[in-house]
Parts: structure tokens; sequence; C-alpha cells
């Protein structure tokens, strides 16, 4: 239930948080939507942030910057593709998670789902892979930790090589394309490879899959089958 | 530490720049981590409340208003409320209203200047203290227990045994009295 305007007091006292608890709970729900309550409240809220300033600083635990850096979510890449940092290494666990769902073929709904864009999901960075040159069913996903920059490809639809060939991930940057590992695809066309991304190569653009010979290539031999589309802001 | 000053930081937090927030921290995280600790009285809750203020800073670095607030009194704010907040739901009311016995007069202490302050902050500071203290000591007592320790009119009545209504009455003339003190401070 929302009240109308309240009281400058109950705006002082709602800033203060001294309000029971219903009566705050109104009050919010006004202030929310009021333009003046808001501005009347954040005169209030300027004379509180003075009052905490009383306090002396202290040192904090030496470990707390990193502490509190590890804990931004959704920190932005160059490129626009969302991120979010994690407190706990629990990607992995997802990562895992999303293997055997591969293994067991559960995924093939959801990757059939149509998902253009690259996106988040909790805690881990999602880049979607479509089908290029000669390989257009080719769809497919890169989770990364952005924690420690480890991550997983999953991808189905490539056409199964010959045994003198492989498919190679790509980061690519620019001109510069830095090998993510080598991978085959089973008979149900399914390929999954378990990459980290290098420290000095975490600003890249997009991620590719190429064919190359056995065993894998230093550059990508030819065209691109499938290449990830990072998200515009 | 970086030269840029804090409403450029904000702006480039808002942009999206972690860098930022690493800076901010630099300069206001003992600020931010000694509010936490004073309020919540525990340095496990300190730190947890210190992160949450710099992910807040961070998811709401668009919405700060540099002609509204100074940038330390808008992250002391969200401290003080992130403090609150955890205090609340980590301790009984028992617990909150028996450490509410704990005085803060020590925060009046002229001495307690932190040589890391910067010039303005320290200004302000001893200005802010010169106001609080100049306030009559019921009004203070009372202002302090909701500020610091997070307790209602009718809790902060029952523990100094006070009407209800003078409580209020002593609130409202403090934030009073220090709004008239130092108005013409406040951007």
């Amino acid at each position: 239930m929302s009240i109308v305007h309240p009281d400058p007091e109950i705006l002082d006292n709602y800033a203060l948080g001294c309000l029971e608890e219903a009566e705050a709970r109104d009050v919010g729900e006004h202030v929310r939507g009021c333009a003046a309550c808001q501005k009347l409240m954040a005169e209030t809220e300027n004379l509180l942030g003075d009052l905490a300033v009383l306090v002396a600083p202290m040192d904090p635990p030496p470990d707390l910057e990193n502490s509190v850096m590890r804990g931004l979510p959704s920190v932005p890449s160059p490129f626009g593709v969302r991120r979010m940092n994690l407190r706990q290494p629990v990607a992995l666990a997802a990562v895992a998670v999303l293997l055997i769902a591969l293994a067991a073929g559960n995924v093939a709904q959801w990757l059939a789902h149509p998902a253009p864009k690259s996106r988040q999901i909790v805690g881990l960075t999602l880049i979607v892979l479509v089908g290029r040159s000669g390989s257009a069913d080719a769809y497919g996903t890169v989770v990364l930790d952005p924690v420690d920059n480890g991550g997983v490809l999953a991808v189905r639809g490539l056409a199964r090589l010959d045994a003198t060939h492989v498919y190679q991930l790509w980061m690519v940057r620019n001109r510069e394309a830095r090998s993510g590992g080598t991978f085959t695809v089973s008979e149900d066309g399914y390929g999954n490879l378990l990459l980290q991304v290098p420290k000095d190569f975490r600003d890249f653009s997009s991620v590719a899959i190429s064919r190359e010979p056995l065993g894998g290539s230093s550059t990508p031999s030819g065209e691109f089958v499938a290449e990830g589309i990072p998200a515009r802001p | 530490m970086t030269s840029a000053t804090d409403e450029e930081l904000m702006q480039r937090i808002a942009q999206g720049d972690a860098t930022a927030v690493r800076d901010l921290y630099r300069r206001y995280g003992r600020v931010v981590y000694g509010i936490a600790l004073t309020i919540c009285g525990s340095r496990d809750s300190a730190e947890e409340v210190a992160q949450d203020v710099f992910v807040r800073a961070w998811k709401n670095a668009g919405r700060y208003q540099s002609d509204k607030a100074r940038v330390v009194t808008w992250l002391a704010r969200i401290a003080r409320n992130a403090a609150i907040d955890a205090l609340r739901s980590s301790a009984s009311l028992g617990g909150r209203m028996e450490s509410a016995e704990i005085s803060f007069d020590h925060l009046l202490d002229p001495r307690g200047v932190d040589p890391g302050d910067s010039a303005q902050l320290s200004q302000r500071r001893n200005r802010v203290r010169a106001a609080v203290s100049r306030l009559p000591r019921d009004q203070r007592h009372a202002l302090f227990l909701a500020f610091f320790r997070g307790l209602t009119h009718r809790e902060i009545a029952e523990l100094l045994a006070a009407p209800l209504g003078t409580v209020k009455t002593r609130i409202r003339d403090a934030l009073s009295a220090l709004r008239g003190e130092l108005e013409e401070e406040l951007p």
C-alpha cells in the first residue's frame, strides 16, 4: 500500500532506517515512484553520508582489494561480450556438467534453440558459434570462466573428418589467431574441447573453427567453418 | 595512485572500466572498511560489507550525480546502509541493543585525524565532527543509535526507557540542527 507524499520527517526517518518495517515498506513503495520525494531523500542521504565519514578510516586486510575486484559482476569485455566475475571457481564444475550433458546428447535441444546472440549465463561467458563455408548446419558454444579463463567448446553439425584431419579452435584478435586446441567429432556430429585462454590473449575478439591436418597447425590453413559472434553493447 | 578526480573515476566505472573500481578502492577503501567495521563490529562482516559496497558502486555508477553528492559521501552512505543491513541480518535484536550500549563519543575526538585524508576530506570531517559535538547529548545519542546500530524509534525508546515521541523528537531535532549547520557545505 502506498501513501501519498510522506512528511519530510518521515522521509528522514526512512533514510535513517528507523521506521518500523510496515511503515518503511509503505514509504519505500511511494519513494520508488516519486521523483519529488527521491529528491528530498537525496538531501538527507547526503547528510547521513557526512555522518558516516565521521568514522575513522581503518586498514582492511591486504587481500581485500583482490576480493573486491574478483567480486565485480558483469565486467564488460573489450568487444562487448558480457562477462561475470565469480567469487569462487564454480564455472569448471558447470563446464563439466555441460560436457556430460553433451555426451548424453541432452544439450541437443538446447543447441537447437535459436540463440543468435552471445549472452551471459550465471557466472560464465557464453559465445555462440555459427556455421560458415560449407558447414551451415554447424552450431556451437564456447563457455568461458572469466576467473581463470578456462572453458569448454561444445559444437554440433560439423562433418566427420578422415583420420588425417582434425578440427582446430582458434581465438582471433585482429589478424592473429591463437590455437585453443584440436578435436574431432563423433558419429552424431558432436564435438567438444576443454580450452585455456592464454593470459596475453584474453582480449581476443572472436573464436573460430577450421579444418587442419592431424596434430593441428600453427595458423589456420583455410577458411573457418564456424565462427563465434560476440554480443554487441 | 591515480591522479584522476573522483568524478572521472565514477565516469570510467559507469563506462565499465573495472580498473577505475580498483582506483576508487585504493582511494576510499579504508573509509568504507572503517565504517563497516565500526557498525558491524566483526572483521569478517566488515570485509563482506566492503566488497558489497564496491559491487554496488560498480552497478550504480551510472546513477551517481556529482552535483548531488561528493563521491566519498556517496560511498560512505552506501557503506553505512550495507553495514546496517548486514548487522540486522546477522545480529539478533537483543544483540544489537546490547551493543548499542557502546558509546560512540570517540568519534568526536578531534585527535582522530587520519594522515591519509585529503585536506578536503579532513576539513569536512572536522566540520561534521564540530556540528555533531554541539548537539545535545540525548539527541546525539538517539541519532547514533539509529545511525550506527540500525535501531528503530521503538527499539531506541525501549533501550533508553524513553517515550516513543521523545525519541522521535530527539532524532528530528538532531537532523534539523545538523542540516542547518552543514547545509551550505552540501553540493
